[in-house]
C-alpha cells in the first residue's frame, strides 16, 4: 500500500464513519508507510485518526443524541 | 536585571510565574527533548516504573503552565503512551485517559526533529480535557462539525506554544478549522484568543451550539445565517479543505457584513 492509497482509504473510511475499519486499517498498515508521509499527510492523518478514535470510543460510552439543529 | 534573576524572557510574564522543574520544561527547549526522549527510551524498552515518572514530569508541566494560563485543565486519569503507527499521534478518550502514540513521539523526535510539536500535541489533548466527557454530547457535535472543537483547541495550543512559550512547531493538523476562526478574529476585529479562550469555556460538544451567543457577544447580533456558514467551514468533511485565507474571509463577511 502507498502512503497516498493509506491516506485516501483512512479518508474515505472515516467519512463513511466506518470507525473501527480506520483505526484497523492503521494498526494494519500504518507501520509500513508512516516513514514515507509527508508533512501534509501526517497532519491530515492526525485529524482523521483522532476523529477515529474518539468516535469510537464515545459509541461505546454511550447513545450519540440526535443532531442538535 | 540579570537573566538570572529572571530566566527565560522569551516566555509570557503568566508562564515565568512557574517555577522550579516546570518552568525549566516551560523555558529551555534541550530539557523539553530529554524529558521527551526519555518518555520515548522508557516505552521503547518498556520499562514502566521509569515511563510514569518521565510521563509525569512533563504533565506536571503541562498542567501548572495551563494553569497560570487561566486555562486549567480537568480531570485526566492517565496519559498512557500506547504504540499507534500510521499517523495516530494521540486522543483525550471519554474514559479520561490521554493516549499519545509512542510511534508519534518517535517520529517527531527522530525523523521530523520536532520534539516541541510533541508539546503542543500534549496541549491540544489538554485543552479537550477542560471538563469530563460526555460521549454523546460530543458525537452529536464532532459528526458532523468536527473544526468547532478542533479548530478551537488546536488554535490555543498553537497560541501557548508560539505566543506564550516562543516554540516554533510543525503545525500538523486541523489548519483548515485554525485558519476559519482567525479569519471570523479579524473579521470581527478581535483577537483569535479571545474568540478561542471565550468558547473554551464551554463543555465539550457544546462549542457549536454556544457559538453564536458567544460571536453574538463579541459583536452584537445574532442570525442562523451565521450558524449556517459556521457549519460549513467547521464540516467534519472539510477536514482535508485548503480554502485561502481571502476566500475564508470574504465567506466570513457575507453574514458578518
Amino acid at each position: 500500500m502507498t502512503p497516498e492509497q493509506y491516506v485516501t482509504r483512512i479518508r474515505e473510511l472515516v467519512e463513511q464513519r466506518e470507525y473501527t475499519a480506520a483505526l484497523d486499517l492503521a494498526d494494519r498498515h500504518g507501520a509500513e508507510v508512516e516513514q514515507q508521509l509527508s508533512r501534509e499527510q501526517w497532519g491530515l492523518l492526525g485529524g482523521l485518526l483522532e476523529h477515529a478514535e474518539v468516535m469510537e470510543a464515545a459509541r461505546e460510552s454511550g447513545p450519540v443524541a440526535p443532531t442538535p439543529r | 536585571m540579570s537573566s538570572q534573576e529572571f530566566p527565560y524572557p522569551h516566555l509570557a510574564p503568566e508562564v515565568r510565574r512557574l517555577s522550579g522543574d516546570p518552568l525549566r520544561l516551560w523555558g529551555d527547549a534541550r530539557t523539553r527533548r530529554l524529558a521527551l526522549e526519555d518518555i520515548l527510551a522508557a516505552w521503547r524498552h518498556e520499562q514502566p516504573e521509569r515511563l510514569r515518572i518521565a510521563i509525569e514530569r512533563v504533565e506536571t508541566a503541562v498542567r501548572e503552565g495551563l494553569g497560570q494560563l487561566g486555562l486549567p485543565r480537568g480531570p485526566v486519569r492517565e496519559v498512557e503512551v500506547r504504540r499507534r503507527p500510521g499517523g495516530r499521534h494521540a486522543a483525550k478518550l471519554p474514559s479520561s485517559v490521554l493516549v499519545l502514540s509512542g510511534n508519534y513521539l518517535q517520529a517527531m523526535l527522530e525523523l521530523r526533529h520536532s520534539p516541541d510539536s510533541v508539546l503542543r500535541t500534549w496541549l491540544h489533548e489538554s485543552l479537550h480535557a477542560r471538563q469530563p466527557f460526555t460521549g454523546d454530547r460530543y458525537a452529536a457535535e464532532a459528526e458532523h462539525w468536527l473544526g468547532y472543537e478542533e479548530g478551537l483547541v488546536e488554535g490555543l495550543a498553537r497560541l501557548v506554544v508560539q505566543d506564550k512559550a516562543g516554540v516554533t512547531t510543525l503545525d500538523l493538523a486541523y489548519e483548515g478549522y485554525v485558519r476559519a476562526y482567525r479569519a471570523l478574529a479579524r473579521v470581527l476585529g478581535v483577537s483569535a484568543e479571545q474568540v478561542w479562550r471565550d468558547l473554551w469555556q464551554v463543555g465539550l460538544g457544546g462549542v457549536r451550539a454556544a457559538f453564536p451567543s458567544v460571536v453574538t457577544s463579541l459583536r452584537g447580533d445574532e442570525t442562523q445565517a451565521l450558524l449556517d456558514v459556521a457549519d460549513q467551514l467547521f464540516a467534519t468533511t472539510r477536514l482535508a479543505a485548503d480554502v485561502a485565507d481571502s476566500q475564508l474571509e470574504r465567506i466570513w463577511r457575507s453574514v458578518l457584513p
